[in-house]
């Protein structure tokens, strides 16, 4: 079958590395998860030198070979977490980390990869009905897409309830074939400790792919943000306080609903406040002792939305409507925070804002965010620094009230496939914004307001009574 | 005037006290006036209110997202499906370019860029302050300024106007009282001096406010009986000449530039009284002259041979060119100013607004409170004195009297008049009452001061106490009856607790996130405006209802059998129907309530298919129960509002609890040619699709009929392997 | 009778227009004069304008009908110019000769913007 399929790969440009064969896996377990709405991937590697010289450097393809999905972030540890690997992307999926210290000929490393992914699931079947269980097809390479070889491999999936294997075509390698090997044993799962397991099987030889399906129950909904503006509102005086705003596009890709929503079943299966229901009626947003979402309010496109309350650690809100597959809705949600102890003053104009990359939602994942700081109007901004990698950064001024001079700086920095789990992770920034500035400010407002008010008097000096 | 003797209280003087008192006053007025049409801001949001206001919104977005004209030659194609409408031809620009202008003046010049949607509701309440004032002006002409201060307080908190200026009721009326105001302030002001410069200052003003409210015919046709009645008393003077010319002159020209207005005011007979008032006078003028150099038996042949010969002439030329066409016959909502019943007959239309009815007489106490019994005290004051400028007040008052009666809307004109007349009442009794001089040196003796002192205190203090309880009352009535935005209800939890059902939204905005950019929604006419602006589809019908027959088709779709509508529906491209019920949660303001409308209007133009008679039992009660007739039950409408309505009773009766009648399951409707695609939460709005031509040819009632009858099969693949827990 | 009474209205009207034309020249300034000859020469020109649409058609009526109303406006414009002149008038309009010039170039300034406009 895979025979057929060959017939149509396609040549990607960005290929034949020439990889020395000079190491070889003895151990090789992927683990994946997939109780969310995107997918966890754990890879445990031990492998041994087998060059006659030390060697540094270890080139990881992301097992898989199939092009159906975005990376969202990969990291990875050393020998039981004693240093952590940085990763270089060499080409589509194929990284290349040095470790920290050469490993002899002969010597064995233990190496701990994670990675994250998404829009590799598929509703399946694509609708229906309101009472039905929603099931994911999940696409995924059997074997480790490695080019070295491998002695031992394992393939367990886990946070699934019930699932079952199917065969499927593959019609979308990103691999010349000539790299792949099709020649792979057929391997039976298994059930053990509530995952569902593939292997061990033994000698596998480099770059094997046989494409493979997962079909498993997931009543919950696949909660996607489109597109989401974050924007930070730095304020120019004093005050202890900033705004933030994000603006959302929210929409689900799970299953579709089969014929249109009737509220009768949706009122009678009590779906509403069921937490296992693959419609997505409500956003929940974990507070934190920085964020305690003060003065929060939501709004959309036709005013305000007054679904939402804030109960212990969590901001729901409910959208205006339950979001199926192929629905959109977008809003926007403001709210105060405290400074507290994420502005830093380095000098007396200097500052450093620390904030949090995102603002997730539970189980949400991110296709474009722009996370927008709005600095103080003639502030200057330094620097920024980012834990992931964005893909733009945009410097613009906007026109905010009483704005007199150019507007506020603008910074935009773009990301793209964003998880929940990146609201842990901060984003500083450094921008300089000196007293004299400040007042500037308000010398030129005043002076707007004064000249206004001279100008009324001197009109009313000129006398246009014609007597 | 020429005191000489200034009077001084702690070394002020204190004509500086007065103004000072004055500023504060009007302050405080304007403060008042505001801040009691915020109660729907504070209560529910910044919001756009009601129907209309959406469209005003929506042109207005429009205005400030292209330009000026852009806006004039706007041809909107999302609405009246397929027939699109010319916009910025049919609608009056005045309310969408003040707002658009104040939105630039404040982000250009003063670095504000607020969003549009404030300015939009805050207009209305921002204008009664201005109103306010313009009464203040406006009575100060008519007696003195204690009068002008005390009519600017009325004027602010009457309910009568704030019914039409709460925030977010975003409509023409808002600003259009308030130039009215102005403009009759300005043609007294001229009137009364015979200034060419408040001619003009009158006719800009004029413009203004033909460019803001179809509702200038009134100033069109006032400032001209005023002039007539002059006229017929013989008042004629030279200010009087100046003052109408120069307004008729340049107000009419300036009256032509709005698109909509057009040629009327030389064509429609809504107008031609000013015309012909403009005419007398240049005779009356002439005559005057005349009389002024040749004795008076001379002039008295000369005025009946002339006199004889102009009427022939006038009343021959208005019939001829109306009965050639070149002037057009009165409107038909003119018409029903005159017979209460003719839209009855006529127009059902006109007739279905609500707005239109006539007044029911508590409406007078409740909008207006005391005033409306001051009124005609203040009337009779202006008889008295009767100067120029009170028979203005007395026409005004008599006629707007009349045309509130007839229809609820005009309450809104009679307004200012009465706040005028009654504040001219009340400050006449304060100045007989308030004058306390002849205690401090009248001989008169101490009984007698006793007795009027005691009096006084008496007049004064239950005076004071209906003041006090004008201002309760207005503010209640405010705070009741005019403050709900009607997009969103208020109501209340099982605990007490308020609660907003928030479906209109809901609905529309699941439309506009989740239907094809450019699916056609049909829905009654009342809707239109809010669709096109809340979930910017397009619309069949909407509030501007200048084509009867077009709504009529939606009526008779709405009114048929499926399979009748299923063609209209196709013929019209329509994807959604939408319609509203309120049977779930007892909202009484439903389509089943105005069914009644949607049958004559189709009955109008499809008098074969649709009888009226036909819709109410045998009894000609209007049920939807078991006794309902057939063509109730099979009407779309009926069908579309109870569909699965009874499963929510469990296999019981279903209640509708708007009409308190019982549905018996039997009756429960089967839809075959439309599909439920979404109803919110309480029901209010459900949205149906249309669905498409069967596949195999079958129509649609047969082919559901299939559907249902064979079984659900499930292809179900063996899994391999299965996992449970 | 009857025909004494015809004669003696014609003699009656024959009479006013003779007692009045000679008392306006005898009333005549060298300024009233300037303005009654703009006033006739407006006349002119709107009945001239009248009799061009009757015979040719309207068809741009916008122009027809700014040129037609400006003249008229213009007219009765001058006229209350005119009666402000007037010095039997001073004290009923309580205003000064140059505030009436003023106010009249005020208004003729704005209705011909507007007839400008209005032409396109």
């Amino acid at each position: 079958m895979i025979g057929i399929i060959s017939w149509f790969l396609l040549f990607l440009s960005v290929q034949c590395i020439d990889i020395v064969k000079n190491w070889e896996n003895l151990q090789y377990t992927r683990s994946i998860d997939l109780s969310k709405s995107y997918i966890k991937e754990t890879v445990d590697i031990e492998a041994i030198n087998i060059d006659d010289k030390p060697n540094g450097e270890y080139y990881f393809h992301i097992p898989d070979g199939l092009n159906n999905y975005n990376i969202s972030l990969i990291s990875g540890t050393f020998n039981e977490q004693l240093a952590i690997l940085e990763f270089q992307e060499i080409s589509n999926k194929l990284y290349k980390f040095k470790l920290p210290i050469p490993i002899a000929s002969k010597s064995n490393a233990k190496f701990k990869i994670r990675f994250i992914y998404m829009d590799n699931l598929l509703p399946l079947p694509k609708s229906i009905e309101l009472g039905d269980v929603q099931s994911l097809l999940i696409k995924i390479n059997q074997f480790n897409f490695n080019a070295y070889n491998t002695k031992n491999y394992e393939l367990n999936f886990e946070g699934l309830t019930k699932g079952q294997n199917m065969d499927i075509i593959n019609d979308n390698y990103e691999i010349d074939e000539n790299e792949c090997n099709f020649d792979v044993p057929t391997i039976e799962p298994r059930i053990e400790d509530k995952s569902y397991k593939f292997g061990p099987v033994e000698d596998i030889p480099p770059f094997s792919i046989k494409p493979m399906g997962l079909l498993y129950d997931h009543n919950r909904p696949l909660a996607k943000a489109l597109n989401l503006e974050r924007s930070i509102w730095l304020p120019s005086s004093d005050i202890n306080k900033f705004q933030i705003e994000e603006y959302y596009e929210l929409t689900n890709v799970g299953a579709n609903l089969k014929s249109g929503f009737s509220r009768v079943d949706w009122m009678k299966g009590k779906y509403e406040g069921m937490r296992n229901h693959w419609g997505y009626s409500h956003l929940e947003l974990p507070t934190s002792i920085e964020n305690q979402f003060d003065n929060y309010y939501f709004t959309d496109k036709v005013g305000m939305v007054t679904t939402h309350r804030l109960i212990k650690n969590f901001l729901v809100f409910e959208p205006r409507f339950p979001l199926f597959g192929g629905w959109f809705y977008n809003f926007t949600l403001g709210w105060d925070q405290n400074f507290g102890e994420s502005l830093k003053k380095l000098d007396d104009d200097t500052y450093i804002l620390r904030i949090p990359l995102i603002n997730s939602g539970i189980d949400l994942t991110y296709k474009n965010v722009n996370l927008n700081f709005y600095l103080p109007e003639n502030s200057q901004f330094i620097n920024i620094s980012s834990p992931i990698e964005f893909k733009s950064i945009t410097y613009d001024n906007e026109k905010s009230y009483l704005d007199v001079s150019e507007g506020h700086n603008k910074i935009t920095v773009n990301y793209e496939n964003l998880f929940e789990d990146l609201s842990k992770v901060d984003v500083l920034i450094m921008y300089k914004f000196t007293k004299a500035s400040y007042w500037w400010k308000v010398l030129k407002i005043s002076s707007f307001i004064f000249t206004g008010l001279i100008s009324y008097y001197l009109l009313n000096l000129i006398n246009l009574k014609i007597d | 005037m020429t005191s000489t003797t200034k009077l001084k209280v702690l070394g002020i003087n204190i004509e500086t006290i007065k103004l000072l008192l004055q500023v504060i006053i009007f302050i405080s007025i304007a403060g008042a006036s505001i801040s009691s049409r915020l109660f729907s801001v504070i209560r529910f949001e910044s919001i756009i209110h009601e129907f209309d206001p959406w469209f005003n919104f929506r042109a207005t977005k429009y205005l400030v997202n292209h330009s000026f004209y852009d806006f004039l030659n706007w041809f909107d194609d999302r609405t009246w499906y397929p027939l699109g409408r010319v916009t910025g031809g049919t609608l009056y620009p005045g309310l969408m370019v003040t707002s658009g202008v104040i939105w630039h003046t404040l982000r250009d010049w003063f670095g504000l860029p607020i969003d549009i949607r404030n300015i939009c509701v805050l207009l209305a309440p921002a204008f009664s302050g201005l109103t306010a004032i313009f009464t203040y002006f406006l009575t100060t002409e008519m007696k003195d300024s204690n009068a002008g201060l005390l009519a600017a307080i009325f004027m602010g908190i009457a309910p009568g106007y704030i019914s039409r200026s709460v925030a977010g009721s975003y409509d023409n009326e808002a600003i259009a009282i308030t130039l009215l105001m102005a403009t009759f302030y300005f043609w007294i002001k001229s009137m009364k001096i015979g200034s060419v410069f408040y001619g003009t200052l009158t006719a800009l003003f004029y413009f203004y406010m033909v460019s803001a409210w179809g509702g200038y015919v009134f100033i069109t046709n006032l400032i001209p009986l005023h002039v007539f009645v002059l006229l017929l008393m013989g008042r004629y003077n030279h200010k009087l000449y100046t003052a109408y010319n120069t307004w008729y002159a340049i107000g009419t020209l300036a009256s032509m530039q709005i698109p909509f207005v057009g040629f009327l005011p030389i064509r429609s007979n809504d107008h031609m009284a000013a015309l012909g008032v403009f005419g007398l006078i240049q005779l009356v003028a002439f005559g005057d002259y005349i009389k002024s150099r040749i004795p008076e038996k001379q002039f008295k042949t000369f005025l009946t041979v002339s006199m004889i010969l102009i009427a022939g002439l006038g009343i021959g030329g208005l019939i001829g060119l109306t009965a050639l066409g070149w002037i057009a016959p009165w409107t038909g909502r003119f018409y029903s100013l005159w017979d209460t019943s003719y839209a009855k007959i006529h127009i059902p239309i006109i007739a279905s607004v609500s707005e239109h009815q006539p007044t029911a007489w508590p409406a007078f106490f409740f909008d207006t409170s005391m005033l409306i019994w001051l009124f005609p005290v203040g009337v009779y004051l202006c008889f008295q004195d009767l100067k120029d400028e009170h028979l203005f007040v007395i026409i005004y008052g008599v006629l707007c009297s009349y045309f509130a009666g007839v229809m609820v809307r005009l309450m809104l004109t009679l307004t200012p008049i009465i706040c005028v007349s009654a504040a001219i009442a009340i400050s006449k009794l304060f100045d007989v009452y308030l004058d306390l001089s002849e205690f401090w040196h009248s001989s008169s003796s101490t009984r007698t001061k006793l007795f009027t002192g005691l009096s006084k205190l008496l007049v004064l203090s239950s005076f004071t106490y209906y003041l006090f309880f004008f201002v309760y009352h207005c503010t209640w009535v405010t705070s009741n009856a005019y403050s709900s935005p009607s997009v969103v209800l208020a109501s209340k939890n099982p605990d007490g607790s308020p609660a907003i059902i928030d479906d209109y939204r809901e609905a529309y905005y699941w439309l506009r996130m989740n239907t094809a950019e450019d699916a056609k929604v049909m829905s009654w006419w009342d809707y239109g405006y809010q669709i096109g602006g809340m979930a910017d589809r397009t619309t069949l019908v909407d509030n501007n209802t200048w084509n009867n027959t077009h709504i009529a088709t939606v009526g008779k779709a709405m009114c048929s059998s499926e399979e009748v509508a299923y063609d209209i529906l196709k013929q019209h491209d329509v994807d959604y129907v939408l319609i509203i019920f309120g049977g779930v949660i007892g909202f009484s303001g439903d389509d089943i309530n105005k069914f009644l409308w949607m049958i004559r209007i189709s009955e109008g133009i499809w008098p074969d298919e649709i009888h009226e008679r036909d819709y109410f039992t045998e009894r000609g009660e209007y049920r939807v129960d078991g006794q309902a007739p057939k063509a109730m039950q099979e009407s779309l409408m009926y069908k579309m509002s109870y569909y699965r309505f009874h499963e929510l009773f469990m296999g019981r009766d279903a209640v509708d609890r708007v009409r308190n009648q019982q549905i018996p399951i039997q009756n429960a409707p089967e839809l075959s040619v439309l599909d439920e695609v979404f109803t919110s939460t309480n029901w209010i709005v459900r949205i149906y699709k249309v669905k498409d031509a069967d596949n195999l040819g079958r129509d649609l009632k047969k082919a559901s009929a299939f559907g249902k009858n064979s079984k659900k099969t499930r292809i179900a693949k063996k899994p391999k392997i299965d996992l449970r827990e | 009778m009857k025909k004494s009474t015809k004669t003696s209205v014609i003699d009656d009207l024959v009479n006013t227009i003779n007692t009045t034309y000679s008392d306006y020249v005898k009333s005549l300034t060298p300024r009233t004069k300037l303005i009654d000859t703009f006033l006739l020469y407006l006349l002119a020109l709107g009945i001239l304008q009248f009799i061009y649409v009757l015979l040719v058609g309207n068809f741009p009526f916008n122009a027809f009908l700014g040129g037609f109303i400006s003249c008229v406006g213009q007219f009765v414009l001058v006229v209350n110019l005119r009666l402000q002149y007037n010095a039997e008038n001073f004290k009923i309009f309580n205003s000064t000769p140059e505030r009436a010039l003023g106010d009249f170039i005020f208004a003729s300034l704005i209705l011909h913007f507007i007839v400008y406009h209005f032409i396109n």
